[in-house]
C-alpha cells in the first residue's frame, strides 16, 4: 500500500497531512526488515495480485480477512474520521476488487473518538458482503466498555459484524502503553503493550455489554490468549464477591469467554508442548482461537512453515471451523471453493 | 542466607514449635497518623495539616472498604490492635510468622522526596518499636525496609541503617514509582539490597501511583485489582530482566506481591519467544532468571472452576519453587491457609508454597519459640 493510494480519496485541506504515524515510531523492533516474512516490499505486500498468489495460490488458505493499517487514534479528530473513510473506500476499491477478491474479506476500519461517525461507516459497508467485521484500535482514550462507545458496538452486533481490537504500531495519539511507565527496550513494549487488551476486555464484561448485546463477538488480535484466562479469574474471584455492586452484570466474567476470540501472535506459542497445551485448553479448547498469520509482519505465524508450533497440535476448528462461526459472512467463500 | 537464630522471649512455656506456615504479605497499623508524624523530623512535624498528607485511600475500593469487617478493633483502624491480629492471624489462622508490609493509609509514599524518605524513617522506626518490638511479647513479626522510590540516596541511608536489624528482612518499594524498575535510575536500590542478602519486595501503595491505564480510565474495583496490579508487576518484571538489572545484580532479589500468580507465566512465555526474534542483550532467557531472582506471593489464590486448571499455570509458572504463601491480613479477601491451597496439590507442594520457599528466600528458621498464641491449637485443617 502507498500512502496516495488512500490520499485519493481525502479531501483538501486534509490530504495534505501525512496519512502514517505523524512522528514515526517509539518503538521499532530491531530486525532487518520489519516485513521479513514477505521477502518482498511494497510492490509484494501491497499489491492485491501479488499477496493473493501467496496465500490463496501458494499458501492454500481459502480466504483471508484484510486490516489495514492507518487505525491510529489522532489528535486532529476531523483527520482521523476522513482516514478511516478512505481506507474503507480503498479496500472496497483494491483489495475487494482485485483477481482474488471473493477470497479477500475486509474490516470496516472505524474512528472510535467520533462515535456518529463510526456508526455511518459501519451502516455504509454493512451491506457490502466483502466486509466481515467492525475494527477498532487498541489504542484509544477509554476502554470500549464504556458507554460512548456503546452505540458503535450496538450498530456491528446488529449486522452480525464481529469487533476487532487491534494495535495499530504506536504512532498514535496515545496514552503510555504501560502501566508503570515507559518501556525502554523494544521487546518490552512488545511483550506487554498487547496485554491492554484486558482492559478493553473486562471493561466490555463489567459494563455489562455482553449482557446487552448477547450476539456480540469481540475479537482481540494481539494475542495474549494464555495470559486472559488468569487475569480473568482475578477478575471473577472480585465480581463473585462484590456482585451486589454490578447487577446489570450476569454472568462470571470468564463465562463470557463464548463472545470472546483471541488471534495467537508468534510469541503467544510457548516452546513448551504443556504450555502450549493449556493455552488452548483454556481458550475453551480452542473454540475461542483463530488462525491469523498476520502477514506481513515480521511476527509472521506460519504453521506450515514446520516452525513451532506444529500444526497438528491445534483442533482443527482452529484452521477455519472457527472463523467460519465467527464470520457467518465468510461461508460463501467456503462454498465457492 | 543463614537462618537467623531465634533470640525472643516467649509466653508460651518456654519450649520451641516447628514453623509450618509463613505469611509474607500482612498490614499492620498504628491507631492514628500521630505515630508517624511525632516521628518526623521538623520542618514537616509542625506542618499543617501533615497528618492529612499520611491520610489517603486507594481510588479504587469494594463500597464497604478493603478490610475484613471482623478486624476493626474499636477506637483505632483495622490492623491496628496487636491482641486481635494475634488471635486472628496467628491464633485463629494458625500463621507461624509474618512478614508486615506497610502500604495504605498513614504509609503512602508521598510526592515531596524529602518527606518521602522522613516519612519512610518513620514507618520503619514505627515498626521496629511497635510490631517488631517486644510489646507482643513473641517474635512472630518481620519487617519490611520502606523506601522512597522518588529519592533514592536516601533510600540506600535507609537500607542501610537497618540493615543489620534481622527483624527486617527485606526492602519496600511501591509498584509505581514513574518508571519501571529496570531503569538504571533504581540502581542504588537494588546495589544496597543485593549487598545486604535482602530481597526487595514490590507492593502496590496509594500516592505516587497512576490511576490512567494505556487505554483510558477504569471505572470499578475488580477492574483496577483484577487487572491493574498485575499490570504494573509485569511491567517491572519485565523490565528487570529485560534492562539487565539482574545482571548488573546478580543477588538482586525481587518478591512480587499481591499481583497475582498464574498470568506470570504466559507473560514471561510469551517474553521467551519476542527474545529469540529480537535478540536479548541478557545472559540467558527470561524465564531463567526466575528461580534465582524472582518470588510471588500466593493471596488471592485464583479460584477458576476446575481445579485442573490451577493446577497448569502453577505448573506453567513453577509455583513449587516461586509462590510463597500469603494472607494479605487484615483484607477483605484474606485468604485462610486451611483453605486457600488445595490439598489435591499434594504435600509437598504445599509444603513448598507454606513454607518453604519463604524459609530459603528470607532465610527463616524452622523453629520458634512457643507463644501465648499457641494456647490453642491452630485448626485442624491447617496442618500438612
Amino acid at each position: 500500500m502507498r500512502d496516495d493510494e488512500i490520499l485519493r480519496y481525502i479531501g483538501p485541506p486534509l490530504r495534505s497531512i501525512p496519512l502514517g504515524s505523524p512522528f514515526g515510531q517509539r518503538y521499532v523492533p530491531p530486525v532487518d526488515d520489519i516485513h521479513a516474512s514477505v521477502g518482498g516490499g511494497p510492490e509484494l505486500y501491497g499489491n492485491p495480485d501479488a499477496v493473493g498468489e501467496v496465500l490463496f495460490e501458494k499458501g492454500g488458505f481459502d480466504a483471508a480477512i484484510v486490516t489495514a493499517p492507518n487505525r491510529l487514534v489522532r489528535s486532529d479528530r476531523r483527520h482521523e474520521v476522513a482516514v478511516m473513510r478512505a481506507t474503507n473506500e480503498w479496500l472496497a476499491a483494491s483489495w475487494l476488487q482485485s483477481r482474488h477478491g471473493e477470497r479477500f474479506r475486509a474490516s470496516i476500519d472505524v474512528s472510535p473518538t467520533n462515535v456518529a461517525a463510526a456508526i455511518k461507516e459501519i451502516e455504509r459497508w454493512a451491506a457490502h458482503p466483502g466486509f466481515v467485521q467492525v475494527a477498532v484500535p487498541l489504542q484509544v482514550h477509554s476502554p470500549y466498555g464504556e458507554q460512548e462507545y456503546f452505540p458503535i458496538l450496538e450498530a456491528a452486533a446488529s449486522f452480525g459484524l464481529p469487533v476487532a481490537i487491534h494495535g495499530d504500531g504506536g504512532g498514535g495519539a496515545e496514552l503510555t502503553p504501560t502501566m508503570a511507565g515507559l518501556p525502554t527496550k523494544f521487546v518490552e513494549y512488545h511483550t506487554l503493550f498487547p496485554l491492554n487488551a484486558m482492559v478493553h476486555l473486562v471493561s466490555v464484561i463489567t459494563e455489562g455489554v455482553f449482557d446487552r448485546l448477547p450476539d456480540l463477538t469481540l475479537v482481540l488480535t494481539d494475542g495474549c490468549a494464555a495470559v486472559m484466562p488468569p487475569f480473568l479469574w482475578r477478575v471473577d474471584a472480585k465480581a463473585r464477591a462484590l456482585k451486589e455492586e454490578m447487577p446489570w452484570v450476569g454472568r462470571r466474567p470468564t463465562e463470557y469467554l463464548n463472545q470472546v476470540r483471541f488471534v495467537p501472535r508468534r510469541d503467544d506459542f510457548p516452546r513448551d508442548r504443556n504450555q502450549l497445551e493449556t493455552m488452548i485448553h483454556l481458550a475453551r479448547d480452542g473454540a475461542c482461537l483463530l488462525y491469523g498469520s498476520n502477514y506481513p509482519m515480521w511476527d509472521l505465524v506460519d504453521l506450515q512453515a514446520g516452525d513451532w508450533p506444529p500444526a497438528d497440535l491445534f483442533p482443527q476448528p482452529f484452521f477455519g471451523a472457527n472463523a467460519l462461526d465467527t464470520y457467518p459472512r465468510l461461508r460463501p467463500v467456503r462454498q465457492a471453493t | 542466607m543463614k537462618p537467623e537464630t531465634d533470640n525472643g522471649s516467649a509466653n508460651g512455656g518456654g519450649h520451641e514449635v516447628d514453623i509450618r506456615i509463613i505469611d509474607i504479605d500482612v498490614h499492620f497499623k498504628p491507631a492514628n497518623a500521630f505515630a508517624l508524624t511525632d516521628r518526623l523530623p521538623e520542618p514537616w512535624r509542625s506542618r499543617t495539616n501533615i497528618h492529612r498528607a499520611l491520610t489517603k485511600a486507594p481510588l479504587y475500593n469494594p463500597y464497604t472498604g478493603a478490610m475484613r469487617l471482623d478486624a476493626k478493633p474499636e477506637g483505632g483502624p483495622t490492623g491496628s490492635d496487636p491482641s486481635l491480629a494475634g488471635r486472628q492471624l496467628l491464633q485463629e489462622a494458625g500463621v507461624d510468622l509474618a512478614i508486615n508490609i506497610p502500604v495504605g493509609e498513614y504509609f503512602c509514599p508521598l510526592v515531596e522526596p524529602d518527606l518521602n524518605a522522613a516519612l519512610s524513617s518513620a514507618v520503619n522506626e514505627w515498626q521496629a518499636a511497635t510490631w517488631l518490638g517486644d510489646f507482643k511479647g513473641h517474635t512472630r513479626y518481620r519487617g519490611s525496609i520502606s523506601v522512597a522510590a522518588n529519592n533514592v540516596p536516601a533510600a540506600v541511608r535507609e537500607i542501610e541503617k537497618w540493615a543489620g536489624d534481622p527483624r527486617f528482612v527485606q526492602v519496600l518499594v511501591p509498584h509505581h514509582a514513574g518508571a519501571p524498575y529496570g531503569s538504571p535510575q533504581f540502581d542504588p536500590i537494588w546495589a544496597a539490597a543485593s549487598k545486604h542478602g535482602l530481597p526487595v519486595a514490590i507492593h502496590s501503595n496509594v500516592g505516587l501511583e497512576q490511576y490512567m491505564t494505556p487505554v483510558g480510565l477504569i471505572q470499578r474495583y475488580p477492574e483496577y485489582n483484577g487487572i491493574g496490579h498485575p499490570l504494573f508487576l509485569a511491567h517491572h518484571l519485565v523490565s528487570l530482566i529485560t534492562y539487565g538489572s539482574f545482571d548488573r545484580f546478580p543477588q538482586l532479589r525481587i518478591v512480587m506481591v499481591e499481583g497475582g500468580f498464574s498470568l506470570y507465566g504466559p507473560v514471561i512465555s510469551r517474553l521467551d519467544r519476542a527474545w529469540e526474534a529480537l535478540g536479548g542483550e541478557n545472559k540467558g532467557l527470561p524465564s531463567d532468571y526466575l528461580r534465582d531472582h524472582v518470588r510471588f506471593s500466593s493471596q488471592p489464590v485464583e479460584e477458576p472452576d476446575s481445579f485442573d486448571d490451577l493446577a497448569r499455570m502453577w505448573a506453567w509458572g513453577d509455583a513449587s519453587h516461586l509462590l510463597m504463601f500469603s494472607t494479605d491480613y487484615p483484607h477483605w479477601d484474606f485468604d485462610d491457609p486451611a483453605r486457600a491451597i488445595s490439598p489435591r496439590f499434594g504435600d509437598a507442594t504445599r509444603r513448598r508454597v507454606y513454607l518453604e520457599n519463604a524459609r530459603e528466600f528470607y532465610g527463616l528458621p524452622g523453629k520458634r519459640p512457643a507463644d501465648e498464641f499457641d494456647a490453642r491449637p491452630a485448626p485442624a485443617a491447617a496442618s500438612h
